[in-house]
């Protein structure tokens, strides 16, 4: 048999629905090695996505260090002119209020362990400066807590074997016209990670949506009868109907954003259309938070991202029925 | 009791002028010293602390801070260079030499990076205290983003930095402040409500040439050093930034550590509400809201100083040093 490749990960999330099934895929997958959880501020305050995660955690019986990190951008916030209303304001349908991502994920536990002392910046700055092995980094939150890293220390980008984020869009948006949520929110984040030269994947809008799910990959779920399985059907289906309620009736399917990207460190192909580009982030105006790619016949910037401008929805959901089926 | 006091610097000639006051004044312990970037590089402020430190016979804990602006450099539009210099008989001198011409130090700096050890040592501190920042605000605004509890720590930040009517390195902004403006705005947004020491208080409380040779009778490394860094700093204002004094320079960083020592070294200090400018020709720029009815006060701000008093709080405070 084949042997697996084991990979140490650290998770930072903003838990969050999608985030909830990326901690779930990573937490069952053979080949991760879960080393931490940090939690950032974006779909909720960073006390509720603390809680999430660890109540989470609870429900998969799994201890795995969790680290609260920021509580807002790094510098994005202090801007009276700059955007952060939330793009994706409850809904009220037939009395019920819809949600895309709810303040406590619902049946979970009260979490009994409480976050690690450190704040999660310096949980990557101790972890990263003691590494001898390497480490995979999976973004699936804005990204305050590698912004504030590498800022201090750009150097230890070097401990890093792969950086994903689930981030961004190229022909798709969410937040704003230009910007997707998690690099919308804090934009100078992502430059700074950019400017240490570390490289990262980047699964943006336009995998994800290319790899969505629908209420038939929701009963495929349900019909595996674990927690996992069945809570991630949940999750898929109170996304589909606040995007149906919001999008209209065809728009009954969900991109599992987070989930993506834990899925492409297990394995690479469920990505498609993977472009080597030159990318900067819009740090103002009509282009805050947006990935401008070097569009011109000859770029002239550097390549810096590898960016997944589409995925594969079968392989996406099969991975998904895989790891959950147990 | 001594207060408690850390310094957080870019040293930097002024900076190097504002530590010896403050090692000097019999009223202050200093605990620690923060480097950041910004009259030089942060490898430079750092080194050349430690051998300030180590020529003046002490140990005390350096701790090196962040290396560029939170994000300010990020933006190509925005990072245009700023810094003194005048060209005189076709050399050129610095407000501030990359490096001191002093020995090597005899110690090393902590492992432990500055916003970390204000997040440590502010939640363990069991006794208030009080910090002067006299360089860009980047390690402050670190760690009070990450940590914002700290506040109710700090007995009392004073910061250099800032101009309302006078400005230096912008036509509207000062070094400090322009260097990191959103780092400033952190603070001012933390509720830590610090002294602001800006170049209305700093460009008033400037020291002549004589008064420079009064300070070299005492005739100790620490006077004799300080008058060399400050009539450095007498020719570059002479040929590019004329004070209303001939012959005279600013030593802004020193105004600051003296006021936390003696407070009526500043003068016509006012509660304000004061923001900082983020962009264009505003880069850095105080705007202080000067509406009949302003926003609530997040600072006070020293509109001038008291000249002679600072002039002999330094004279008097150089003649403490003692070799070690």
């Amino acid at each position: 048999m084949e042997k697996i490749k084991i990979r140490k990960v650290i998770l930072d999330v903003d838990t969050g629905s999608d985030d909830a099934i990326a901690i779930m895929c990573a937490v069952k997958a053979e080949s991760i090695q879960l080393e931490a959880i940090c939690t950032v501020w974006g779909n909720l305050t960073v006390d509720k996505t603390t809680l999430n995660t660890l109540g989470l955690c609870e429900a998969l019986g799994v201890d795995i260090p969790v680290y609260a990190g920021c509580h807002r951008p790094m510098v994005k916030d202090r801007s009276p002119y700059r955007d952060l209303d939330n793009a994706y304001e409850p809904l009220i349908v037939d009395g019920k209020e819809l949600k895309i991502h709810y303040d406590r994920l619902e049946g979970i536990p009260e979490p009994t362990r409480k976050a690690g002392s450190r704040h999660a910046v310096r949980f990557y700055y101790d972890y990263l400066t003691e590494a001898t092995e390497p480490v995979t980094i999976i973004a699936t939150g804005p990204l305050t807590n590698l912004g504030f890293l590498f800022r201090l220390a750009p150097h230890l980008a070097e401990k890093v074997e792969q950086l994903i984020i689930m981030g961004g869009g190229v022909h798709i948006t969410n937040s704003s016209r230009a910007g997707e949520a998690n690099i919308w929110h804090d934009p100078e984040a992502l430059q700074i990670i950019l400017d240490t030269g570390i490289h990262p994947l980047l699964v943006p809008l336009d995998a994800t949506h290319a790899a969505a799910l629908n209420l038939d990959d929701c009963q495929k779920l349900e019909s595996l009868g674990t927690f996992a399985a069945e809570f991630t059907a949940k999750l898929a289906r109170q996304r589909i109907e606040y995007e149906s309620a919001r999008f209209g009736e065809y728009h009954s399917f969900s991109a599992i954003h987070d989930a993506l990207a834990v899925c492409a460190s297990i394995d690479e192909s469920v990505l498609e259309d993977v472009q080597e580009l030159a990318c900067r982030v819009g740090l103002s105006g009509s282009v805050d938070g947006d990935l401008l790619i070097d569009r011109r016949e000859v770029p002239e910037e550097k390549v810096n991202v590898s960016i997944a401008l589409s995925a594969n929805k079968e392989k996406f959901v099969a991975m998904l029925c895989e790891l959950f089926a147990n | 009791m001594k207060r408690k006091v850390i310094l957080d610097v870019d040293t930097g000639s002024d900076d190097a002028i504002a530590i010896m006051t403050a090692l000097l004044s019999p009223e202050i312990e200093v605990v620690a010293i923060c480097t950041v970037w910004g009259n030089t590089a942060l490898e430079n402020t750092t080194e050349n602390t430690l051998r300030l430190l180590s020529r003046m016979g002490l140990e005390i804990p350096v701790y090196a801070g962040v290396p560029t602006a939170l994000s300010k450099y990020l933006s190509p539009e925005r990072d245009v260079p700023a810094f003194i210099e005048a060209e005189i008989d076709g050399e050129v001198v610095k407000m501030h030499d990359d490096l001191f011409d002093l020995p090597a130090p005899h110690y090393a700096k902590e492992d432990l990076p500055a916003p970390f050890f204000y997040m440590d040592y502010l939640s363990e501190a069991e006794e208030p205290v009080d910090i002067v920042a006299v360089g860009p605000l980047t390690n402050l605004g670190f760690a009070l983003s990450l940590k914002p509890d700290i506040v109710s720590r700090i007995n009392s930040l004073t910061i250099m930095g800032g101009g309302y009517n006078v400005a230096n390195v912008t036509g509207s902004a000062e070094a400090n402040f322009w260097h990191d403006p959103e780092a400033v705005q952190i603070i001012l947004d933390s509720g830590v409500h610090p002294t602001i020491v800006p170049l209305d208080a700093t460009h008033k409380a400037i020291i002549t040439k004589e008064e420079i040779s009064k300070l070299r009778v005492s005739d100790n490394f620490c006077s004799n050093f300080a008058a060399d860094l400050m009539e450095q700093r007498v020719l570059v204002h002479s040929e590019v930034q004329p004070l209303y004094l001939p012959d005279s320079a600013t030593v802004h960083d020193a105004l600051a550590v003296a006021a936390l020592v003696d407070r009526e070294v500043l003068q016509d200090v006012r509660e304000v509400n004061l923001n900082i400018c983020f962009t264009g020709a505003g880069e850095g720029h105080c705007v202080i809201d000067r509406r009949e009815a302003p926003a609530e006060s997040n600072c006070s701000f020293a509109f001038s100083a008291d000249r002679e008093r600072f002039v002999n709080f330094l004279i008097e405070t150089f003649k403490n040093f003692k070799e070690r």
